[in-house]
Order: structure tokens, then C-alpha cells, then sequence
């Protein structure tokens, strides 16, 4: 085996380790924290993350980065790693995610709002947005749910804000640009119906 | 005068809650106009200076200083939110489709991808802990080998006949000098502490065997004892439990 093929190996090996790391470690929370990384993979594991995040791309998957707060920003080593789905699913797929379309609507619903209200916003508010869509004790219980799984945080002064899987799997601009989109799909419908009217 | 500085400080403190009511986003940070606030702070600084009204005065500055922070962060996300007010996001809410609203959230969301289940590579890593450590002292065929078994036991209790002689002291004292009721505490009286508690001890022996009797006199408590034939234990109806230790303090 010549040198070349060796160190391929050696990278091969690195690369699943990290892998294995983001995608099946152990603790609680899902992802992996930088310096576990540094441990495991060495000094150059931002190039080694970086090779992983190309090769997964082929397959749609993406590696993201997560920083606690925005003075850690650029601090990878306190930064937590991910891995995500790089390209939008299917309504199709909501079925095999665990999660009915009320409670995706709910959380899209929650999430735009709290988006635009600085990320924390009434829980009164919000409940009585979606008690327009859903009775009250329906919304009381998927807004539960959602804090469970992370996507939410009910604080103690009666507000809500967003979670730590919203800040890793939710892009604010395009859910707000897609909220956008849905209103000029409603105008572009409404030109046309009007059109068709005598 | 006095009236108009408190109200005056009641005033203070209602700017204090109001902006401690906006920092923690609980109001809008525009809901306050922070110029016409400071021109009220600064007549009341100008017209009473007591220490109290300061501080307080103080106290509101600084808190007026969050706010504007507070303001200028929520610039800066109103600008990044692409001008959406949340009125907007409150009436597209009530005129869409719930499918509208998940296919929105689809083209923002990318799920993480986790694995749940333990894997090859994990069992390989464990197996790999496992032979790694370091194996503890077992007894080798040689030692076994070694080892013969003894006829005889390896202890011999002795204290058994020791026991049963004292007991049969006990039995003889009692039948032969006390045929009659006599009182408990009478009986074990001794001179030594460790003595009295033997006497004791052997006797509860006797009283659980059935052979020494024991009355308890309801009206002052006293406890006497005799000899007595052994009774069958089904017979026997209570157990009684004497403190020595509470008799002697």
C-alpha cells in the first residue's frame, strides 16, 4: 500500500469517526461539541468537518454549526455540530417524521410569530392566534409537545421563546420569506379569480 | 411640598417598572417615548435633589439605557426579519390553510439527522473497552489443587456448654432459693453492671424457653419471676421486652 492510499485511509477512518460523533453520540441532546471533536479527530478537525460536510451533501445531508450564544461565535471548539437534512422535505414526508400537519402548522405558526416579536413573545398571544385555526386545549397541548422536543421554551414569566432545535434546524429569513410567498400566492389567486368574475 | 415629592418618587418608580416591564420584552420597546421620559427626569432632578429622589433618578437612567439597547436590537431584527410585522404573521395565520403554514415551514426546516440505535462501530468501541480492562485475581487450578478438605469443622463452638452451665446456675438459684415470686430487678441485682446484665440476659433465656414464669403486677408495673415447668410455645401469649438500660440512668 503506498503512502497516498495510507493517508486516504487514515482520512477515511477520521471522517466516519466524525460521523459517528455528530450522528450517534451518546448524550442527551443530539450533535457533538467542538472540542469533543478536537479530542477525537485532532487540531484539524474544522478541514476534516469540512471534507464530511462535502461528501454529505451527495446524499442530502449538511453539517451545521451551532454557537450557544453570539459572543461564542467563531469559538468552534465551544460550538455544538450537527447534522441536517440539506434540502426541504415533502409534505409527503410529514407521515414518517412523527408529527401530524396541525402540529407543523402550529409550529410554523409560533415560529414566524416569535421570529418577528424578537424570538420571545406572550403565551396568551400566540394561544390566541391559533385559537383562530384550532381549539384551545388542542394548541395548549401541541405547544406542550413542542417544548418537550425543543422547539420551544415556555419561561416562567408567562412568555415564550424559541428552543435550541429551532435555532439548528429552522431558518428564520426563509420561513419568513416563505410566509411572504404565501401571501402573494393569495393575491396572484385572488387577481385571478377576480379576472374570471363578470 | 412633602405630597408632591413623594409623588414624584411614585412616579420614578412606575417609569422604573414600566422599562424593567420592557427589557424583559414583556411590553414593546417602542411603547415608551424615551425623550419626553429623560425631559420629565430632568424636572424632577431639577426640582428636588434629597437622596432618595437621586438614586431613584439613577435607577431610572440606567434603565432607560437598557431599553434603548433593547430598541436597537429589536431594529436590527425587524430589519432582518425582512419588515414582517407580527400583525402580518397574525393575519396570514388566520387566512391560510394549514397546509399553507407546514409547506412554509418545510422550506425552512432541515430535521437533525440522529441515530438512536447502537451501531457497529459503537459495539466495536465498547468490545474494545471490555478487553481493555484489566481482569481481576481468580484462583488458578494450582491453588485449587492445594487446598484439602478437612474432616473436622474448622470452629468449634464453645460457648454453648459455657451458656448451658450458667443456666443451669440460674435454674438452681432459682429453685432452690427463691421457690416462690420474687421481684425481677431483686433477682438480677448485682454488684457489678456487666454481671446484672448476664443474669438478665440469661434469664430471658429461661423466660422464652418456658421455664421461668413471669407476672407483671398491673397497678405499679413491679415484675416477678419463678420457677415454672416449660410450657409449650404455642401457649405462651406475649413477649415482653424490659429496658435495662432506662432502670440503671
Amino acid at each position: 500500500m503506498s503512502k497516498t492510499d495510507e493517508e486516504l485511509k487514515r482520512l477515511e477512518k477520521k471522517l466516519s469517526t466524525a460521523l459517528s460523533l455528530m450522528v450517534a453520540s451518546g448524550h442527551r441532546l443530539p450533535g457533538v461539541r467542538g472540542w469533543e471533536l478536537k479530542r477525537r479527530l485532532g487540531k484539524n478537525y474544522p478541514k476534516i468537518i469540512e471534507s464530511l460536510n462535502s461528501r454529505l451533501k451527495d446524499i442530502g445531508l449538511q453539517v451545521r454549526i451551532v454557537y450557544d450564544q453570539k459572543s461564542e461565535e467563531n469559538d468552534l471548539d465551544r460550538a455544538r455540530f450537527y447534522v441536517v437534512l440539506s434540502e426541504p422535505l415533502n409534505i409527503s414526508d410529514i407521515p414518517t417524521l412523527g408529527y401530524s400537519l396541525d402540529e407543523l402548522a402550529v409550529l410554523s405558526a409560533t415560529l414566524a410569530y416569535l421570529f418577528t416579536k424578537n424570538e420571545k413573545a406572550n403565551y396568551k398571544e400566540i394561544v390566541e392566534m391559533l385559537e383562530t385555526k384550532y381549539q384551545k386545549w388542542r394548541v395548549e397541548a401541541i405547544l406542550e409537545r413542542l417544548s418537550r422536543r425543543g422547539y420551544l421554551i415556555k419561561n416562567d414569566d408567562g412568555t415564550v421563546s424559541i428552543g435550541w432545535r429551532t435555532k439548528v434546524e429552522v431558518d428564520k429569513q426563509e420561513l419568513l420569506k416563505a410566509f411572504l410567498n404565501i401571501t402573494e400566492q393569495e393575491k396572484s389567486l385572488n387577481s385571478t379569480l377576480n379576472k374570471e368574475s363578470p | 411640598m412633602v405630597s408632591e415629592i413623594v409623588l414624584a418618587k411614585q412616579e420614578l418608580l412606575r417609569f422604573i417598572n414600566v422599562l424593567d416591564n420592557i427589557a424583559d420584552q414583556r411590553i414593546e420597546p417602542f411603547s415608551i417615548n424615551i425623550m419626553s421620559l429623560l425631559d420629565r427626569l430632568r424636572e424632577i432632578i431639577e426640582k428636588y435633589k434629597d437622596t432618595e429622589t437621586v438614586i431613584l433618578d439613577a435607577e431610572t437612567l440606567y434603565r432607560i439605557s437598557i431599553v434603548l439597547g433593547v430598541q436597537q436590537k429589536w431594529v436590527r431584527e425587524r430589519a432582518g426579519s425582512l419588515f414582517i410585522d407580527s400583525s402580518i404573521i397574525f393575519s396570514k395565520v388566520i387566512s391560510s390553510s394549514t397546509v399553507d403554514l407546514v409547506q412554509a415551514l418545510l422550506l425552512a426546516w432541515r430535521p437533525i439527522v440522529r441515530i438512536e440505535q447502537i451501531t457497529i462501530p459503537l459495539l466495536l468501541r465498547g468490545y474494545e473497552h471490555f478487553i481493555s480492562l484489566p481482569t481481576k485475581n481468580r484462583i488458578n487450578d494450582n491453588y485449587l489443587q492445594s487446598i484439602e478438605l478437612q474432616s473436622e469443622p474448622l470452629y468449634i463452638f464453645e460457648e454453648e456448654p459455657v451458656i448451658e452451665n450458667k443456666l443451669n446456675i440460674i435454674r438452681k438459684e432459682l429453685a432452690e432459693k427463691y421457690p416462690n415470686w420474687i421481684n425481677y430487678w431483686e433477682f438480677i441485682d448485682s454488684e457489678s453492671i456487666d454481671a446484672k446484665f448476664e443474669r438478665a440476659y440469661l434469664l430471658s433465656f429461661l423466660i422464652s424457653s418456658g421455664e421461668v414464669e413471669v407476672k407483671v403486677r398491673p397497678l405499679d408495673g413491679k415484675i416477678f419471676i419463678r420457677i415454672s415447668k416449660p410450657e409449650k410455645m404455642e401457649e405462651r401469649k406475649f413477649s415482653l421486652v424490659i429496658n435495662l438500660g432506662g432502670r440503671n440512668e
